[in-house]
């Protein structure tokens, strides 16, 4: 009996509600508009303004002409995989045709990739299983020539430094002195991201190439740019990894008018002008007369996923220094490099050169990459031997010095300013005989990604 | 009383026809109608067995051939289950009997067909019933041979001790089926589903597997749809295999029998967890939101369709074959046959597609049967 008062009293509160709810319809009828506003609108966003999802068909990997093609599926037995596939990669059972295929004779490994996938040291990668010189795995492709060159070489046309990913990320090491070049360092990369905001998915196991670059999303992004608003990318965001809700599959520099951001550098500035390749007849990337950054993903925005914040002494490599890596700073309150507004060319303002030294444009803004390697380079820190056309460029430690404080930047700045040098000029302590700068990028000088006095 | 007799014997005789009839539609039902009936064989006991294998002086095997076999059979496996390897027919009507072995452009039924090894010898299990052995000595042992199968070249038949179906315990193929065949195996059937009783003989194991649960289809999927397949018995965890005993009574754990170590936990196997040291079976799809798995076949996570071409096990049989799979539930178990056929496929390594060929083939979709090769996207979404 208890049961059925209980149940009438439930009816009679359900029957009193609804009856409320009906006659106060009117008073509802807005918030029930908001809510399909609302859901509408979220709708709409997600049309409108959501990231185009890459697929691996469209990668480098996944291409079915110079994607992922391993040469121990071919001999000793030709089990005529296609180019692409999966197995390239990763082998389902660590067998296949009753033997494991070359490389082989370790025990399976994680992500049932043919070999183990972290690295344990700077030239010991899964990756560099193919993207290596002598001993690549891969047959076709990225070792065809000049297919897998430096950034300098690849998008600047200079003579190549490194042919292959390994050899990049090699320059500066084991030596670690100045003048035997730099590279990010993996170990330290990996450790860096390791439990920083949007890098929690990174482990002391993950591989960390792919804190940048996609293995199934990444594309080969040195074939002539197709039409906007879509390009070709090689890179992600580290704090988009696939598998994470923050962006998953966004690539990063493949489409304008994203939600993940200004993906694309003329979306991040209006002041951007592509350097010259070499030759001075062409521009950056393509090597063909685009020049506002309209085919280059923002590289600012990407670098500074990391380097918007200083890196502490010795969370980078050795031969940094002893100091700390400065973070970038290329805001209107920033360096001149960036969206801070320099002098005028009019007024000799920075004294630039071709193609930027047009009298009535001087508020560049440039990408990281018109000055700096991805991976290594033979210069310290990162810095290219090609730039605005200028190929062999060497920055090395004084004459006479020791110390890092004393690298010789004329020949490299040189590639974009006119710099008066010897007695009476702004530069008078350099001379034409040695070139000689001082300290110009250390700690409290003139010259830095941060200082906000001077540039 | 003259007329009491007739009427007595119109009613015998009404009686007579009316049996006669009822006996008539039951023999329609059970010779003209097979797939209607049980997989347990039913008919004239002549349809199997010969007594001497001589009928009017000629042979009575179905391959004419004067050697009699044992258990008075008309034939051994294949005898019986590829009677025409020429032929389209993949289910015999007399007596009802799957083939496993027939023109390659015939429809086959989920096992697959043993004709497909005419192709190259990687395309199945190359058994020597078929006379047709495989030639890469690579393969014996069988890849993964964690349990020491004895397996040979040379010896590797349809069942017992070197084979899958029947008793793995007894070495002869054909004792380890003893009985097998006449057992009433209705708690395999849909409608009466009741995995309690399954698995405890070779009779009672999902086609003759023993220690394997399922739930059988009723024409071996010589037609298929949503609702019309086998279920396959799957686990969400991968068990210890045995040499003779499928972990977990799951189809992937009777396929570990001899490939261990492609199963199983340890780090030799397939590893614990995430990352995986090889594919995972046994294991139920993620629903993560974060992961791929859970728009399997192009649904949104929740009732997704099922996939014939990539099809999931259940870690609880249902009672009827299911049209949906929902990630993150019982109902969504990778399993070895998920993506392999278990006789023969057309393809490499008898996947169900041409994965080897796969982009070049074509890179989106999944359909096989028009050329549509992508199917590891079917639980790997976001790898198109």
């Amino acid at each position: 009996m208890p049961y059925i008062k209980k149940l009438e009293k439930n009816f009679k509160i359900t029957g009193i509600f609804m009856k409320r709810c009906w006659h106060s319809r009117r008073r509802f009828l807005p918030f029930g508009v908001l809510i399909l506003f609302l859901f509408l609108s979220s709708l709409l966003y997600q049309l409108a303004f959501g990231y185009r999802l890459p697929k691996y068909t469209e990668s480098a990997h996944g291409n079915i002409s110079h994607g992922v093609n391993r040469t121990g599926l071919k001999t000793p037995i030709n089990f005529g995989y296609s180019t692409g596939n999966c197995a390239h990669c990763h082998e389902q059972h660590s067998s296949i045709g009753g033997t494991e295929p070359a490389p082989s004779g370790d025990a399976p490994n994680n992500y049932l990739l043919f070999a183990e996938p972290n690295i344990t040291s700077q030239d010991a990668n899964f990756c560099f299983q193919c993207h290596s010189g002598t001993g690549s795995v891969q047959d076709g492709g990225i070792i065809e020539p000049n297919a897998n060159n430096d950034y300098g070489s690849q998008f600047g046309g200079g003579a190549p430094n490194s042919t292959n990913i390994k050899d990049a990320f090699y320059f500066g090491k084991p030596l670690r002195t100045w003048n035997d070049g730099s590279s990010h360092n993996l170990l330290k990369l990996r450790d860096w991201w390791r439990g920083r905001s949007g890098g929690s998915w990174m482990t002391a196991n993950t591989n960390a190439c792919i804190a940048c670059h996609d293995a199934h999303y990444s594309q080969k992004n040195h074939d002539p740019y197709p039409s906007p608003p879509q390009y070709k990318t090689a890179i992600r965001k580290p704090n988009d990894p696939s598998s994470e809700q923050n962006r998953p599959r966004n690539l990063w520099g493949d489409e304008a008018n994203s939600d993940a951001g200004e993906e694309i550098m003329s979306e991040y500035t209006t002041g951007y002008q592509a350097p010259y390749r070499t030759g001075k007849t062409t521009y950056e990337p393509a090597g063909n007369s685009t020049q506002d950054g309209s085919n280059l993903p923002n590289f600012f925005a990407f670098c500074n996923t990391c380097h918007a914040n200083a890196i502490p002494n010795g969370k980078t490599d050795a031969n940094v220094g002893s100091r700390n890596l400065y973070a970038s700073r290329w805001g209107m309150e920033g360096n001149v490099h960036g969206k801070k507004a320099g002098a005028p060319s009019a007024t000799n303002g920075g004294h630039l050169i071709a193609p930027y030294n047009q009298p009535d444009a001087y508020n560049y803004a440039l990408s990281c990459t018109d000055c700096h390697e991805p991976h290594g380079s033979p210069n310290p820190f990162l810095l290219r031997t090609c730039v605005n056309g200028k190929d062999g460029i060497a920055v090395r430690i004084s004459s006479g010095h020791t110390d890092w404080n004393y690298l010789n930047f004329y020949d490299f700045c040189s590639a974009c300013h006119s710099i008066a040098i010897g007695l009476g000029t702004a530069h008078g302590f350099i001379n034409e005989s040695n070139k000689l700068t001082t300290d110009c990028m250390s700690n409290g000088a003139c010259h830095t990604h941060s200082a906000p006095l001077l540039f | 009383m003259p007329n009491r007799l007739i009427l007595s014997m119109i009613k015998t005789v009404t009686k007579i026809v009316s049996l006669f009839a009822v006996c008539s539609v039951l023999y329609v039902m059970f010779f003209c109608f097979p797939l209607l009936s049980e997989a347990t064989v039913t008919g004239d006991c002549s349809n199997c067995h010969t007594m001497h294998n001589s009928q009017g002086g000629q042979p009575m095997n179905y391959n004419e051939s004067s050697t009699p076999n044992k258990v008075l059979l008309r034939g051994d496996c294949i005898g019986c289950h590829g009677q025409n390897p020429g032929g389209t027919q993949n289910i015999i009507l007399l007596g009802n009997i799957p083939q496993v072995l027939l023109s390659a452009s015939a429809t086959p039924l989920a096992g697959g067909n043993f004709k497909y090894l005419e192709t190259d010898d990687n395309r199945g299990h190359n058994v020597i019933d078929i006379g047709n052995s495989e030639d890469n000595t690579n393969m014996f042992p069988p890849p993964g041979d964690q349990h020491s199968s004895g397996i040979l070249q040379a010896n590797f038949t349809c069942s017992g001790k070197y084979g899958c179906h029947g008793d793995r315990t007894i070495e002869d193929k054909l004792s380890s089926l003893k009985g097998a065949h006449h057992t009433v195996d209705s708690v395999l059937k849909f409608g009466g589903i009741n995995e309690v009783n399954q698995g405890g003989s070779v009779g009672l194991s999902y086609r003759f597997l023993k220690g394997v649960k399922g739930g059988e289809d009723s024409d071996w999927q010589a037609t298929t749809g949503p609702t019309n397949h086998n279920e396959y018995k799957g686990a969400t965890s991968m068990g210890p295999s045995s040499l003779t005993s499928p972990a977990n009574n799951t189809m992937s754990g009777l396929c570990a029998e001899c490939h261990g170590y492609f199963h199983g936990t340890e780090s030799s196997n397939i590893g614990g967890a995430s990352p995986w040291l090889r594919h995972p079976t046994d294991i139920i799809l993620p629903s993560s939101s974060t992961k791929e798995y859970r728009l399997y076949n192009g649904g949104t996570g929740t009732n997704n369709p099922y996939s014939l071409s990539v099809p999931v096990g259940r870690a609880n049989i249902p009672n009827n074959p299911g049209s949906f799979v929902n990630p993150g539930t019982d109902d969504a178990v990778v399993m070895c046959l998920s993506c392999h056929g278990a006789h023969a496929s057309p393809y490499f390594k008898m996947v169900r597609w041409d994965y080897k060929g796969w982009p070049g083939t074509g890179a989106d979709g999944c359909d096989p049967e028009t050329g549509k090769h992508g199917c590891c996207n079917v639980c790997h979404t976001s790898k198109n």
